[in-house]
């Protein structure tokens, strides 16, 4: 389903729950009373995803690994010296 | 001599209260059991029998001084719990009892820029007491996986290994100090000598080093000054790709040996690693089939330092047949060294993906045997995995493990996905015996069981005596010295013996 605003869905979609099992959200089991994201659904690839979804994981990720990195040293010297400056 | 213990009483929690007040006694189901947990491998079906009878967060030394002697003297169990997240069992009762949840003694106490230390209540992560300590110009480089969530007294509790040694030391390298409540209540200052910011003497035992390491069975840290390095101005991380592991591994050594101060670590990936990360980490999915192993590299210290490091470290890759992995692949698959700790993990069981958790053996081993430790934990990994469908094998790590070297010996990692959730008593015991044969063949080449997490494990502890020799005896000796009521942690380590007759 095209989203103007979250860009095409990636990858596929979670399949939908039986009519029975409305009362818990496709993707979703119960395992010994505990609700977890249904494990079979990790053998799906590629994920299901909208642009905007991907976009936010990447740039929500970057954003992370730089914070991290911050607290280590004041930069990163790429592998030239002559790439240096940039 | 026979220790018996006593269950947590009225008169005990009415005492508590008195010491901490109703809120920092804690007693819900849900207050202990999460303080019965560790994130190494943990036996869900036994998890009631092992949560603590209650869980107290003490915030200040004396508020630890008095619960200590309260539980010594009504003979209680007591186990000291930092941030729990260390790959071994002693933040975990054994025997019931008092959880010391110290993760309230979390304040700054004093920046010395002018002596360069820095003295904390020590249950403060390092990234947060690093931010505090940032506009100072100055830094605390323990750099553990578990960097972002681990913190300070727990790494003194486990003696910790920091992913920058070779650079900048391990835990035990960079406490200087610590204050510590003994297991009768007694209150210790402890270091290098006398001084608490004196970085080394001659005078008398070293027993610094006796409070590091031991899993909560001596003591409860309360206080540590720490060893602060100027904050670094630049870092390099190179990542290079070879054809086989035998080439990653000879090219280890000139790498380690290439006489660069600012050389942090040193790290090889051997193939099944390699296979892992192609099969799930999208940053590896593209490398072709002839990336067989990798090693990684990074150098701290002030720019210029570290660019005349960066010019020699590529030099030794070309020189060496390494294919340089690329600038994006090395700096974040760099930065994201905490990751394979904090992200939820998933494995493959019969093709299948599932949840998993992760365990990891990480044995210190000579570099002269690498090569045989690895073939033969991975014929182990392998045989038990044809065998059950809860373990699946992650590959293996070689870091660097000397302190300000980068050679000699060796922490070398075996990653092991366990499906937790299918973990039954045999499939337990199946995993216990797995680890206990890769321990023996830790000491059969001549290596030691940890490097970094500690050895209280079933499947591991079993072997700590033959490891040690005499030293464990020596550990028995002092154990019940220090803990004359075995109070403290009982039940790690195998320390019990020290109060049985004749023990000790």
């Amino acid at each position: 389903m095209p989203d103007e605003d979250h860009g095409e869905p990636r990858g596929t979609a979670p399949p939908e729950a039986p009519a029975g099992d409305r009362e818990l959200p496709a993707g979703v089991i119960d395992h010994d009373g505990h609700y977890e994201v249904d494990p079979a659904l990790m053998s799906v690839y590629p994920q299901f995803a909208t642009d905007f979804e991907v976009d936010r994981i990447v740039t929500g990720r970057l954003e992370y690994l730089y914070w991290v990195q911050r607290h280590f040293a004041d930069r990163v010297l790429p592998p030239r010296a002559e790439d240096s400056s940039q | 001599m026979t220790v018996t213990h006593e269950g947590v009483n009225r008169e005990a929690v009415a005492e508590l209260v008195d010491i901490l007040g109703t809120e920092r006694v804690i007693v819900t189901p849900q207050g202990r059991l999460v303080r019965a947990m560790v994130p190494a491998p943990f036996p869900f079906h036994r998890w009631a029998a092992e949560a603590p009878e209650l869980a107290v967060l003490p915030e200040t030394t004396e508020e630890v001084v008095a619960i200590v002697k309260l539980a010594n003297r009504l003979r209680i169990p007591i186990v000291p719990r930092a941030g729990a997240t260390g790959l071994n069992d002693g933040a975990k009762p054994n025997r019931g009892g008092i959880v010391v949840d110290t993760k309230r003694m979390n304040k700054v106490l004093e920046v010395d820029t002018t002596d360069w230390t820095v003295t904390i209540q020590p249950s403060i992560n390092m990234l947060k007491l690093n931010e505090y300590l940032a506009p100072y110009g100055v830094w605390y480089p323990d750099d553990p996986a578990s960097y972002p969530v681990s913190i300070v007294s727990g790494r003194i509790g486990t003696g910790g290994w920091s992913l920058l040694g070779s650079r900048y030391g391990h835990v035990r390298d960079n406490v200087i100090s610590l204050e510590v409540v003994l297991p009768t209540g007694e209150l210790l200052e402890v270091g290098q000598g006398g001084g608490r910011k004196i970085r080394h003497s001659s005078t008398g035992y070293r027993l610094k080093d006796l409070f590091l390491g031991h899993q909560g069975t001596l003591g409860i840290a309360t206080q540590a000054t720490l060893e602060l390095y100027p904050r670094p101005e630049a870092e390099f991380p190179a990542f290079f790709g070879y054809e086989s592991f035998e080439a990653g591994y000879r090219a280890m050594q000139p790498f380690c040996r290439s006489n660069l101060a600012t050389l942090a670590g040193v790290i090889l990936f051997d193939e099944r690693k390699v296979q892992y990360l192609r099969r799930d980490d999208e940053a590896y999915i593209p490398e072709p089939e002839s990336l067989q192993a990798i090693v990684a590299v990074a150098a701290y210290g002030s720019e210029g330092e570290v660019a005349a490091a960066r010019d020699r470290l590529m030099r030794i890759g070309a020189e060496t047949g390494g294919r340089y992995l690329g600038e994006e692949l090395s700096e974040l698959d760099w930065a994201s060294r905490h990751d394979r700790y904090a992200t939820p993990l998933h494995g493959r069981s019969r093709g299948r993906a599932v949840h998993m958790s992760w365990h990891c053996e990480d044995a210190a081993i000579t570099y002269s045997q690498l090569p045989f430790v690895k073939q033969r934990w991975h014929e182990i990994a392998d045989r038990y995995i044809a065998e059950h469908e809860v373990f699946d094998n992650w590959g293996m790590f070689f870091y660097t493990n000397n302190a300000y070297k980068g050679w000699g010996d060796f922490l070398v990692e075996i990653d092991i996905g366990i499906w937790e959730q299918r973990l039954d008593e045999a499939s337990w015991r199946a995993w216990t015996d797995m680890k206990r044969e890769i321990t023996q063949v830790s000491l059969d080449a001549g290596g030691s069981i940890s490097a970094c997490h500690g050895a209280t494990r079933e499947g591991e502890v079993e072997l700590v005596p033959a490891e040690l020799g005499g030293q464990f005896d020596l550990m028995l000796k002092l154990k019940r010295m220090l803990d004359p009521n075995n109070i403290m942690n009982p039940g790690k380590y195998l320390l019990d013996q020290a109060y049985e007759d004749g023990g000790g």
